[in-house]
């Protein structure tokens, strides 16, 4: 028997694995959905349990489970906060003529920080650690040229020479 | 063994509310036609309110983002050479994101899935391609590159 949690956030269950078969089949139940099987010590997800992940790999179930725990394709996701955060970085070094990449380089830390957090609590989740670093790097080497020209006496309200 | 009266869990939706992408998309394309008019009308070349590239102040080298303003206004003046030579890889950058949007449009039209819009492999390539267009457009050699 299985208990879920819905994506609602209510719990439901326990049902039989051909209940939950026939949710994952109604869409109501996905490969990311937290499931608690009886005698588990803790809830995992529908994608990690070896009877289902078949269901997630686009085959039809076999009657007998497959040995492997390795997690489908489809339970990972890339983070979209690592996405956003890796665009801001890269807009903030290609558009540093505008305030130094101002709005872009803290919006970047900002979401790259979050992707790396959510990612972190939950690895099998999410892809796109390396966007995060890399959005954090971009963003940081952007607020470097700014103090940087900050210090030596640049700053971007000087007159405009036509060099931009 | 079927439990009689199951609750039963809602259906998963996926995707934005059409709304919300409607909205930022017109919030996004009035942002971009008024920049765009902005620098239409006031040529970069000559007028001054335009913020000066930190990074090409600091050091006098090229940024990947030098030139791009002209390079607009060039393109939107119809001299897509000259365009070119102030920054190519803003002007294909333009491009590659139009093209997509256009076909991002046409799926969602026909109702089919369209997936991501910008998808890590493109990201990481265009990290790749402006770093090395970057380097290579501060060398006399390649300095078709540079505005």
């Amino acid at each position: 028997m299985y208990k879920i949690i819905g994506h609602d956030g209510k719990e439901y269950g326990p049902v039989t694995g051909e209940q939950l078969r026939q949710w994952i089949a109604q869409n109501r139940v996905e490969s990311r959905t937290p499931v608690f099987v009886d005698g588990a010590k803790d809830w995992t997800f529908v994608g990690l349990l070896p009877e289902f992940a078949a269901l997630f790999a686009g085959g039809v179930l076999p009657a007998i489970a497959p040995q492997t725990i390795a997690p489908p394709a489809q339970l990972r996701k890339t983070n979209s906060f690592a996405i956003t955060g890796m665009v801001c970085g890269i807009l903030s070094l290609t558009l540093c003529l505008c305030c130094g990449g101002i709005p872009f380089n803290i919006l970047g830390l900002i979401f790259s920080v979050i992707a790396l957090l959510q990612i972190n609590e939950n690895p099998q989740l999410h892809e796109g650690r390396g966007m995060a670093i890399a959005g954090i790097i971009l963003s940081a080497v952007s607020f470097l040229i700014l103090l940087f020209s900050m210090a030596s006496g640049h700053s971007h309200i000087i007159i405009n020479n036509g060099q931009f | 063994m079927r439990v009689a009266s199951q609750a039963v869990p809602p259906k998963i939706k996926t995707g934005t509310p059409p709304s919300l992408a409607i909205f930022s998309g017109a919030v996004f394309g009035m942002a971009i036609v008024g920049a765009g008019a902005v620098v239409f009308f006031f040529n970069p070349g000559t007028h001054r309110f335009y913020p000066v590239c930190m990074f090409h102040q600091l050091t006098g080298l090229n940024c990947p983002g030098c030139g791009s303003t002209r390079a607009l206004y060039a393109l939107l003046h119809g001299n897509l050479p000259l365009a070119l030579k102030d920054n190519s890889l803003f002007i294909f950058t333009g491009a590659v994101l139009a093209a997509r949007g256009a076909w991002f449009a046409a799926k969602h039209f026909l109702r089919q899935p369209a997936g991501q819009f910008l998808s890590p492999k493109m990201l990481w390539a265009f990290l790749v391609v402006a770093g090395v267009f970057t380097v290579l457009r501060n060398f006399q050699a390649f300095s078709f590159l540079s505005p």
